[in-house]
């Protein structure tokens, strides 16, 4: 963490030496970098920075205080994935838009109330006559893969049957060996302690509406709230300073059948890449546990040992998962 | 004529709305500067604003500063009872007998707050102002005493230090060992006070500082030139830094008892 004054001290050396440096950074990354100041007004994040954009933000990003918040970030965020897509370092892709929301204080509920179209029409005039299509524009993320998942439960519905579940969890094949995370230990468990635990997951989680959420358990252990559609062998992705988790799927199977392998922890091979499409965002389970700011640099450093990279395009609606949970 | 003002304001001036002295802005390339009065300190402060075309010739200074809190004061704006909010108050006070009379450019009077598309298009303008600006002042606060020690002694250090050219490691070692001091670490502590200013928790700041050409800082009756703060990071924590890495402690050591 760099102190206010010693970043200003250094980003202004670097733009009085060189002029052009206005144009390296979007609004959006500049946002992501000093959106933690404080402001009276959220928009001002946005606002407040605007001279220091590139031209083509500050034409498009117009400073109107009678848009709200939300048609704002959305006019930042399609600018910055039309013109600036490659403006970042793929690894910090993930980090970057997770501060930006944090700043912001863009939540994902916050994202389902205004389900307005993307951009309103005059900015798509806008992006159409720039040569960009409205659609389609996507960034390239870098990260860590682990996984596939072991379990998926079913929803987490009215329907859940906990019992039931806890049944299938024992009757589930390919019991791996694995750590005391917060799952009962399979071995070492009765049926009653798998009942118990799935009670607790089905309690209703404030803010979040758990009716196409699922639970995932991985080969570890740990538990994860997932949107249902993930399946067991979609993968947990990683990354850099971050502490999103991301369920992404490896669309090319035939590659993996070939491959002969039967275990499918080797589906995806160490020191790797592979490309993989996004599903949804994983969130550890319990919720709000503390994890140490260390943590996801182990993660990363551990990972480097054998690590299979991910690489992952995300489009708007991706980036619009990474908001605050 | 103090208490007066305060009743007048209580009973009539909540948020300075619809004040008629606001003439619109004419044209996209306008502004409204601040022109302060002489006074003594018991008297009211007084100023005027204008609108003025920018042009390259423009002189005037952009001040950055926080808001701060909801109390108020008044002072007389173009001849009429105005409300500023105590922190602004204090910046008018401190520079209302500068020599020359060179007019301000202030966020919270020079932008009629209450007309919004003035307000759009002059938060818009802010970059060119500030970059426009022959200085941007850094207006830090009345100034305790750790700001003003730390001012005191990077002014200090600014007039002993040699030019970059023959920067001498002779004299970053002779600070240095100052610093390992008790008397030092008091230094330090001066600086660390100087930079944990809430001015520097504000988001505007960034970009009044960034786009500005020259910047003066003032805290209290104190000012220091931005080269001279900028010195805290590029020569003090380098510094710092060194001090306690063994390493180069073991190197210096070497070196000394070899001139020796």
């Amino acid at each position: 963490m760099t102190s206010i004054p010693a970043k200003l001290c250094k980003e202004q050396s670097r733009r009085s030496e060189d002029k052009s440096v206005q144009n390296y950074r979007s609004l959006l990354l500049l946002c992501s970098e000093y959106g933690e100041a404080d402001c009276a007004d959220v928009r001002d994040k946005v606002y407040g920075l605007h001279s220091l954009a590139p031209t083509c933000c500050r034409m498009i990003i117009t400073v109107d205080y009678s848009l709200t918040l939300c048609q704002v970030y959305r006019s930042l965020l399609h600018h910055h994935i039309h013109q600036h897509s490659d403006d970042q370092r793929p690894e910090k892709v993930v980090s970057i838009f997770e501060n930006l929301h944090r700043n912001l204080g863009v939540g994902v509920e916050h994202l389902r109330a205004h389900q307005a179209p993307p951009v309103d029409s005059q900015q798509s005039e806008t992006l159409r006559s720039c040569g960009a299509s409205p659609c389609k524009c996507t960034i390239t993320a870098l990260g860590n893969v682990d996984g596939p998942f072991w379990y998926i439960s079913h929803p987490l519905n009215a329907n859940f049957n906990c019992s039931k579940e806890a049944q299938a969890v024992i009757a589930h094949q390919e019991w791996p060996e694995w750590e005391d995370h917060g799952f009962p230990d399979i071995e070492h468990s009765s049926l009653e302690m798998f009942t118990q635990a799935l009670d607790d997951i089905k309690k209703p989680i404030p803010g979040l509406d758990t009716t196409e959420i699922s639970l995932a358990i991985d080969c570890e252990g740990r538990m994860y709230l997932v949107p249902s559609i993930v399946r067991p062998d979609d993968f947990l992705c990683k990354f850099h300073s971050s502490r999103i988790l991301l369920a992404a799927r490896y669309e090319r199977e035939e590659d993996l059948m070939s491959s002969g392998d039967q275990s499918r922890m080797s589906k995806l091979e160490f020191g790797q890449r592979y490309e993989l499409s996004v599903i949804g965002r994983a969130i550890e389970y319990p919720l709000h546990r503390p994890i140490p700011g260390e943590t996801t640099l182990a993660l990363a450093r551990t990972s480097e040992m054998g690590s299979r990279y991910v690489s992952l395009r995300l489009d708007s609606q991706a980036l619009q998962t990474l908001a605050i949970v | 004529m103090n208490t007066l003002g305060h009743t007048y304001l209580d009973v009539s001036l909540p948020e300075n709305s619809d004040m008629p002295f606001y003439t619109p802005l004419a044209a996209s390339d306008e502004i409204r500067l601040l022109y302060l009065e002489h006074g003594t300190p018991e008297q009211v402060i007084k100023c005027t604003i204008k609108n003025v075309k920018t042009d390259v010739s423009l002189r005037y200074m952009a001040l950055s500063y926080m808001w701060g809190p909801i109390v108020t004061k008044t002072i007389e704006l173009n001849g009429q009872q105005y409300a500023v909010r105590e922190n602004l108050w204090h910046v008018l006070l401190r520079f209302r007998n500068m020599g020359r009379s060179i007019p301000f450019w202030i966020d919270a009077i020079c932008i009629n707050q209450d007309d919004e598309s003035e307000r759009n298009h002059q938060v818009s303008q802010m970059g060119a102002i500030y970059s426009e600006a022959m200085c941007v002042l850094v207006w830090l606060g009345v100034g305790e005493a750790a700001s003003s020690e730390a001012i005191d002694m990077l002014n200090q250090l600014g007039q002993d230090s040699p030019t970059s050219d023959d920067y001498s490691s002779e004299y970053e070692i002779s600070i240095l060992d100052e610093l390992a001091t008790p008397e030092g670490n008091q230094r330090l502590l001066a600086i660390l006070s100087l930079c944990r200013q809430s001015y520097w928790t504000r988001l505007w700041i960034i970009q009044e500082i960034l786009m500005a050409k020259d910047i003066i800082i003032c805290s209290g009756t104190k000012t220091l030139e931005w080269e001279s703060f900028k010195w805290i990071f590029n020569g003090l924590l380098i510094g710092v830094r060194q001090l306690f890495d063994p390493m180069t402690l073991l190197v210096e050591k070497r070196e000394r008892s070899f001139c020796q």
